[in-house]
């Protein structure tokens, strides 16, 4: 079985360093709405890229130590990652820059060397130390920060292009940027239907579980992606703040929340959580698929059972 | 879409951290010891608490940093918003899309 694009639109496209798909109940609109996304993606690149020597948040950084005024893309993107640390009381932490690049993480991931000698791991450097004014949009960071946005840009962006799209070609529109991915306007026929698996380029659905999305967005954390080997052990690009150290326990936590910045923060969250993050989904009522180290699937928060009913 | 985020939904430790934010800012200019207090007040008493709240000075602030959240030992908020309708099965039916780590 594959995936299935009859009576939808869709365009698919490389961009920011993964894959972006969108997705429209207009065939006729896919052309229009890829290149929405594909300007929203530029933007976001120039702004929050931590790879580009002429990104924006490059600049914050090298300014750092003085209160500096951002743009209204990187502005919105900081405030949205701020948030995110605030409501995860840092499991979800834009410091980690240097703690991606103390674990090799430093440059595209096309250029990561895929193995190489022992590394030590650096904690986040804390967000709490960010002092951040939305108003005038001036962020002061502590010298030495470096700041990885990364996952909340990107599920941002999905949540921002979605519904510019539905708005501006007044049709029904599901954005995934690497997998993360939000919904907006009206829904097919029967929902979104989308295959929740380890590799977002994955299409086999004996891989993973389908379900159907009517609203908000889903977001998938892990760790089968993105890895590379240092003094021998496999390191992946997820990393718990507090030690620098990348999280185990989780191979894939899917999120299904009220937006795909939501899901996404929970999901990365629930990732470093380890064991305590089913009981952490579901205080918050966030429906979830977690998958374990050792294949183990938890469904959480009325999550759909594997066979069909609710988790 | 984003700007729904960034106002309605705020929790009030989302505001707190603005207001903190904002007053934090202030005392990069001046009378520091009075806004860390209020940052304190505002950050549930955490602020003073926390395990560095002075950072390196840049060239232009006198860089006295109020720190919002102690990590770890601030109370647990629930801003983050469950879907209006959680996932449903789909049935075996094909799928539009995947969603996986990236």
């Amino acid at each position: 079985m594959t995936i299935a694009e009859s009576r939808v639109g869709v365009a698919r496209f490389r961009a920011i360093g993964t894959t972006a798909v969108v997705l429209v109940t207009e065939p006729a609109a896919a052309e229009a709405a890829a290149a929405l996304l594909q300007s929203d993606l530029a933007a976001l690149d120039l702004a929050c890229s931590r790879f580009r020597p002429d990104s924006e948040i490059r600049e914050v950084e090298l300014r750092a130590g003085s209160p500096v005024q951002v743009g209204p893309v990187l502005a919105r993107v900081l405030d949205a990652a701020l948030r995110a640390a605030a409501l995860t009381d840092g499991l979800v932490d834009p410091t980690v820059g240097r703690a991606m690049a103390a674990i090799g993480y430093d440059r595209d991931l096309a250029d990561v060397a895929p193995d190489g000698p022992a590394v030590a791991p650096e904690p986040a450097s804390g967000w709490w130390r960010i002092t951040w004014d939305p108003a005038t949009r001036q962020v002061l960071l502590p010298r030495g920060t470096a700041l990885d946005v990364g996952a909340t840009a990107k599920a941002l962006a999905a949540d921002r292009a979605a519904a510019r799209i539905a708005a501006a070609l007044a049709c029904g529109v599901l954005v995934s940027i690497g997998g993360d991915l939000a919904v907006a306007g009206q829904l097919p026929p029967d929902g979104w239907r989308v295959l929740v698996t380890d590799d977002h380029t994955d299409t086999d659905p004996a891989t993973g579980q389908g379900v159907v999305v009517s609203s908000g967005g889903l977001a998938t954390s892990g760790t089968a992606r993105r890895r590379w080997r240092r003094g021998g052990r496999l390191v992946h690009h997820i990393v718990d703040p507090r030690t620098g150290v990348p999280a185990t326990g989780w191979r894939t936590v899917s999120v299904a929340a009220g937006t795909c910045v939501d899901a996404n923060t929970a999901s990365t969250a629930a990732v470093v959580l380890g064991p305590a993050a089913p009981a952490w989904l579901a205080e918050r009522g966030l429906p979830a698929r977690l998958v374990a180290d050792d294949g183990t699937v938890h469904a959480v928060a009325g999550w759909p059972a594997e066979g069909g009913g609710a988790g | 879409m984003v700007d729904h985020i960034g106002t309605n939904r705020l929790s009030a430790r989302d505001s707190g951290l603005r207001q903190v934010g904002q007053l934090t800012r202030l005392a990069a200019v001046g009378s520091s010891a009075a806004v860390v207090a209020v940052a304190a007040v505002l950050a549930g008493g955490q602020a003073a608490a926390a395990p560095d709240a002075h950072v390196a000075a840049g060239p232009a602030t006198t860089g006295t940093l109020a720190p919002s959240t102690a990590p770890g030992t601030a109370p647990s908020t629930r801003g983050l918003q469950p879907p209006a309708t959680a996932p449903q099965p789909s049935h075996g039916r094909s799928s539009h899309t995947s969603s996986g780590s990236s």
